[in-house]
């Protein structure tokens, strides 16, 4: 059991003066409150810094000694830090001190420091041997993340849902270590170690003997080709894993950048979009110039109309005038002009009842309206169009475009302003790097499994060269192959109790997983219970039996501290649970939940929040006699923080 | 001595500056002489009465590239049969046009269909 007891910074982060907080004995919590830029995450690192003598941002790779020392303080020429750790492992206590100091007046890199690092037990110093071996023994770096839990990385937690993941199955191996697997899974491998040596002394004897000497070295041939994939295997799967770190500490940066990361995704759609305006504009632009040539013809039309109208009633007129002439002249002329006959009285009596009154002869050249009919001509021969309709469509898409740009550059603007002082440059090129590692950790994999297959076949190989050799056997040879079975046989032991174990675990990580999600959980009603997969990715199940396929953010915490909890009580390491921010998901009757539950996840609880997750009178009030004290971060400036303690 | 009609179609300097804020600026026409021809159009639509223009023109454009399919002159024949200069005609309803789509425009109507009735 590991219990922290005492921190102490000085230069580190934004405490640039020494900077003390006590952790009473527990069981229960102590809240450290920190509003954003205070220092919250900066104590978080300081532990891992005090354990691991590496400096972290938030994410998992470690960053460079001086961007830990206080800037303040860097400014003055004053550059190093002390970090220092009370702590009590197995009923002993222990002091364990980190110094850091310069070698040159402005260091530039790590080289340019010195660490001292010291650990006394009971005021007595260690040796470097036994202190890299307590630490190792209190706080193993891979499983850290289940004690020193940053929410800035919960999504690898989501991780061990995916069963091809290598992120999910970096984890299930720390959680396996946390739970104490690797002590049977050692001996497996150490014993399968020893039976490899013991198939090789058998190589070696065999090839002694001319009648087995031929399979001995083909046996020793297959020995080395085996190790030599093996070696290869085992060094792509480290590539694997120095990518993940490497991934997700991209992931990491892009998280906390997401703000950067929404801006320039405004950004480039705004660019689009202002592109996409500019060139509808052009497009309309070209489209109304065409249509408004015709313009003239669709203004014209309404006079056109009204003249052609106009004309054609001065033609009638002029032909009623004509007929009437025509009718006078052939009553006084007793004569038709236009059939030249005469004609007889009856006639001309009839044509006079027809004739309006006062009406005249006149001549044909004196008729007005005659020219009228020309103007008819010439007026129907004007060719109308009406571009109405068109030329408004076109104007309004025009108007619309004009606007859809002003919008764009609108955003560009903002999201310019959020940027401000960001490379939108490197953000991207940052995400591009995400996707090449992504690219890089299938090869690495894919090539790592392709060695496992060489293995494999060399492995039957040797089983096969075994066999024969047995069979040819001497005496000689058959007390080597004695020792070799036994081994075999033992490691197949150690092999089944692996998986036994794990399966046992397994059940046992769920049920106290399960546990504690109902308890943190706000939908308690609809959910049943976690199903942990093989790779201890937890699956949320509701009461109708299905598994909850999506879950939110919020959800997602929640498992993942209620996987945390689970751990805790089921490995044979427990230590402290150190929380940097991790209501950030959480709507406050989750948070509510999850502040209740932390009395029950962890003998030893340190929360560093900001206000605005949770308020101090909300957190008495839930923790009640849990609460084991206050501390609270004050700003001095933006480069120095106290820490005082509230209660 | 009897007043000759023109050869050419002239505008003057604040019809010159229309034209080229309808062409360039608000875009509404692709070359000078399609604006020419809305704005006699729009004229002749608002019942401007025939005559001639008063100010300095500076010559632009020939009646035959202006009017290549010579509707625009039979027009006029049809609806000012008592004219007998039609480039004067023209050059008088493209003026009184452009000045009365100046006093649109600078009033704010910048939509070419608000002049299309």
């Amino acid at each position: 059991m590991l219990t922290l007891r005492r921190l102490e910074v000085e230069g580190f982060g934004p405490y640039a003066d020494r900077a003390v907080l006590e952790f009473p004995d527990g069981p229960g919590v102590t809240v450290v409150y920190g509003d954003n830029m205070r220092g919250k995450t900066s104590l978080m690192n300081a532990i891992r810094y005090a354990f691991f003598g590496e400096v972290h941002g938030r994410g998992e790779r470690a960053r460079e000694v001086l961007s830990a020392c206080n800037r303040d303080l860097t400014a003055e020429g004053r550059y190093g830090f002390t970090v220092g750790l009370s702590l009590r492992h197995a009923g002993q206590d222990y002091d364990l001190m980190r110094e850091v100091t310069a070698k040159v007046a402005v260091p530039q890199s790590d080289e340019d420091f010195t660490r001292n690092v010291s650990l006394r037990r009971g005021g007595v110093v260690l040796g470097p041997a036994d202190r890299m071996a307590l630490l190792r023994a209190m706080l193993p770096k891979d499983v850290a993340r289940f004690f020193l839990f940053d929410g800035e990385l919960l999504a690898q937690y989501e991780e061990l849902l995916i069963s091809e993941s290598e992120t999910g199955r970096a984890i299930s191996e720390a959680i396996e270590h946390i739970l104490g697997v690797p002590v049977l899974r050692d001996a497996r491998d150490h014993l399968a170690v020893l039976a490899s040596e013991a198939n090789k002394a058998s190589a070696k004897e065999a090839s002694r003997h001319q009648k087995t000497e031929a399979m001995g070295v083909a046996l020793a041939a297959a020995n080395d080709a085996k190790e030599a994939h093996e070696r290869e295997r085992d060094r792509k799967k480290q590539e694997v894993e120095e990518l993940i770190a490497e991934r997700d500490d991209i992931m990491a940066e892009l998280r906390r950048q997401e703000i950067y990361a929404v801006a320039i995704d405004r950004l480039d759609t705004a660019g689009k979009d202002r592109d996409a305006a500019r060139g509808a504009q052009v497009a309309k632009a070209a489209e109304l110039k065409v249509a408004m040539a015709e313009a003239w013809r669709t203004v014209l039309s309404e006079p056109v109309r009204t003249a052609r109208a106009a004309a054609r009633e001065a033609t009638a007129g002029a032909l009623a005038s004509m007929l009437t002439s025509m009718r006078v002249h052939a009553i006084e002329n007793c004569h038709c002009g236009t059939c030249d006959q005469d004609v007889p009285e009856d006639v001309r009596t009839r044509l006079a009842a027809t004739l309006p009154p006062g009406a005249t002869a006149v001549s044909p050249g004196d008729v007005a309206g005659l020219s009228a009919l020309a103007h008819t001509s010439e007026l129907d021969a004007f060719r109308e169009a009406d571009v109405r309709g068109e030329v408004r469509l076109i104007w309004e898409a025009l108007r619309q475009a004009r606007i859809d740009e002003a919008d764009a550059l609108g955003r560009i603007a903002e999201a310019n302003k959020t940027l401000d002082g960001q490379n939108p440059e490197e953000l991207r090129r940052r995400k591009t790097s995400l996707t090449e590692v992504g690219g890089k950790i299938r090869a690495a994999s894919d090539a790592a499994e392709a060695e496992q297959k060489l293995v494999d076949e060399q492995v039957a190989t040797i089983a096969r060269l075994s066999k024969r050799l047995e069979e040819a056997g001497t005496p000689e040879l058959a007390t080597f192959q004695q020792r070799e079975r036994v081994l075999v046989t033992a490691g197949a032991v150690f092999a089944d109790a692996v998986d036994r174990y794990k399966a046992e675990l397994r059940a046992r990580v769920q049920d106290t997983a399960t546990r504690l999600f109902l308890e943190m959980t706000t939908e308690k009603k609809d959910y049943a219970s976690l199903s942990i997969n093989d790779h201890y990715g937890l699956t949320i199940i509701h009461r109708d039996g299905r598994a909850e396929d999506s879950r939110s953010a919020g959800a997602e915490q929640v498992v993942a501290l209620a996987l945390m909890g689970a751990l805790q009580a089921n490995a044979p390491l427990r230590g402290p649970i150190v929380m940097d921010t991790p209501f950030g998901r959480l709507d406050p009757h989750h948070t509510a939940n999850v502040v209740t539950t932390l009395p029950s996840m962890a003998e030893q609880v340190i929360l560093f929040v900001q206000e605005g997750e949770i308020d101090r009178a909300t957190v008495r009030e839930l923790l009640g006699g849990h609460l084991l004290r206050e501390y609270q971060l004050d700003k001095q400036t933006a480069r120095r923080t106290l820490v005082v303690e509230a209660r | 001595m009897a007043e000759e009609d023109r050869k050419q179609i002239g505008l003057t300097e604040d019809g010159r500056a229309t034209v080229a804020l309808l062409t360039d600026e608000l875009g509404w026409f692709d070359e000078a002489q399609a604006a020419g021809r809305f704005a006699l159009g729009y004229a002749i639509r608002a019942g401007v009465e025939p005559g001639q223009t008063a100010a300095p023109v500076e010559t632009r454009w020939s009646p035959d590239l202006f009017d290549p399919s010579g509707e625009i002159r039979s027009l006029l024949r049809a609806l000012y049969p008592d004219n007998v200069m039609p480039v004067r005609l023209m050059e008088h309803f493209i003026d009184e046009g452009l000045r009365q789509i100046t006093v649109r425009v600078k009033a704010g109507d910048a939509n070419p269909a608000l002049y299309l009735g």
